[in-house]
C-alpha cells in the first residue's frame, strides 16, 4: 500500500510518471504500489485522465478483434496431404 | 530408443497441428494475402516436420510454430514486402515516456459509442510490419512480451517499446476515423 498522506488537491505522483506508466497500468502490468498510485493520479489529474480513457479505448477496440479459433479444413486438408509427402502418418483420414 | 516412430509421428499431429488456426492467423498477418499464408502455413508445418526432433519437449509448441513462419517469411518474402527496418533505439527512446495519447472527452465518448472494428482492423493492417507484428502477437494471440520477443528474435524491452508505439499510432488512425467520420470536429492529438 503506499502510505503517504493524500492530498485532495494535488496527486501524488507527478504526471510524467503516471503517464509514463499508463500503458503498464492499463494493461494491468504494475505492482499494487504503483498501480494504488496510478489510479489515484488519474482519478485526480485533469490532464492525465483523458490520456488514460483514451488508451483505454484503443487496447479494448483491439482486445475486440481477437476473433475464435477457427479451423479452415481446406487448409489443414492441404497441409496433411503436404506432410503425408514428407512421411508423417496422421490418423486422419482425408 | 524409449519412443517408437509412431509415437513421433502422434506428437507432432497432436502438439503441433492443433495451433494451425493460430498459424494460419499469424501468417495472415505476415503475409495480409489468404493465398501467400496459406503457402506459408503449409511452409511452416513441413518445415517444423523435417524438424520436429529439435522441438523441447514440454516447450511452446505455438511459439515454435510462430518462429518458424516467421523465418519462412522473412526468407521468401519479396525484399520491398518486408519489414522496413526501424531504428530499435530511436524507438526505445520515442516509447519511453510515451503513454496514451489523450483525447476530450466528447471524443473519448463519440468512440466509445460506435463500432471501432472495421477502422481498428484497417489501422492495424496499415501498421508499419515490426509494429503489426507486436500487435499481432501480444494482443491478439495473447503471447507474454518474453514469448513475443522470442518469437522476434528481439529483446523484452523493444516489443513492449514497439507495442506502445503501435497503440499511439492506432490512436492517431481512431482519431482520423472519428473526424472523419463527423463523430467529432477537427482537433489534433495532445502530446503529453
Amino acid at each position: 500500500m503506499n502510505e503517504r498522506p493524500m492530498s485532495s488537491d494535488m496527486p501524488m505522483m507527478d504526471c510524467d510518471t503516471a503517464i509514463r506508466m499508463l500503458w503498464d497500468f492499463l494493461d494491468g502490468k504494475l505492482g499494487p504500489v504503483d498501480e494504488a498510485a496510478v489510479r489515484e493520479h488519474v482519478q485526480m489529474c485533469r490532464h492525465c485522465h483523458p490520456h488514460a480513457s483514451f488508451g483505454e479505448i484503443v487496447i479494448n477496440a483491439v482486445a475486440a478483434q481477437r476473433v475464435p479459433r477457427v479451423e479452415d479444413a481446406t487448409l489443414r486438408h492441404r497441409v496433411l496431404e503436404a506432410l503425408r509427402a514428407e512421411g508423417l502418418d496422421t490418423p486422419e483420414s482425408t | 530408443m524409449p519412443d517408437s516412430a509412431g509415437d513421433r509421428h502422434r506428437a507432432f499431429h497432436d502438439i503441433a497441428l492443433r495451433w494451425l488456426p493460430d498459424v494460419t492467423r499469424f501468417a495472415r498477418s505476415l503475409t495480409r494475402d489468404a493465398s501467400a499464408a496459406d503457402d506459408l502455413v503449409q511452409e511452416t508445418y513441413l518445415r517444423a516436420w523435417r524438424h520436429w526432433d529439435t522441438f523441447q519437449d514440454g516447450g511452446d509448441g505455438r511459439a515454435w510454430l510462430f518462429t518458424i513462419a516467421r523465418n519462412a517469411w522473412r526468407k521468401q518474402a519479396p525484399r520491398d514486402a518486408r519489414l522496413v527496418a526501424v531504428d530499435d533505439a530511436d524507438l526505445q527512446a520515442l516509447a519511453d515516456g510515451a503513454g496514451p495519447l489523450a483525447a476530450p472527452d466528447p471524443v473519448v465518448q463519440a468512440l466509445a459509442r460506435v463500432e471501432l472494428g472495421p477502422a481498428i482492423r484497417r489501422a492495424i493492417d496499415e501498421l508499419p510490419e515490426s509494429f503489426r507484428d507486436v500487435v499481432e502477437l501480444v494482443e491478439l494471440q495473447q503471447l507474454e512480451y518474453a514469448e513475443a520477443a522470442d518469437v522476434l528474435g528481439v529483446p523484452i524491452g523493444t516489443v513492449r517499446s514497439r507495442l506502445f508505439r503501435a497503440r499511439r499510432l492506432l490512436q492517431s488512425a481512431l482519431l482520423e476515423h472519428a473526424q472523419d467520420a463527423g463523430l467529432v470536429n477537427a482537433l489534433s492529438p495532445e502530446a503529453p
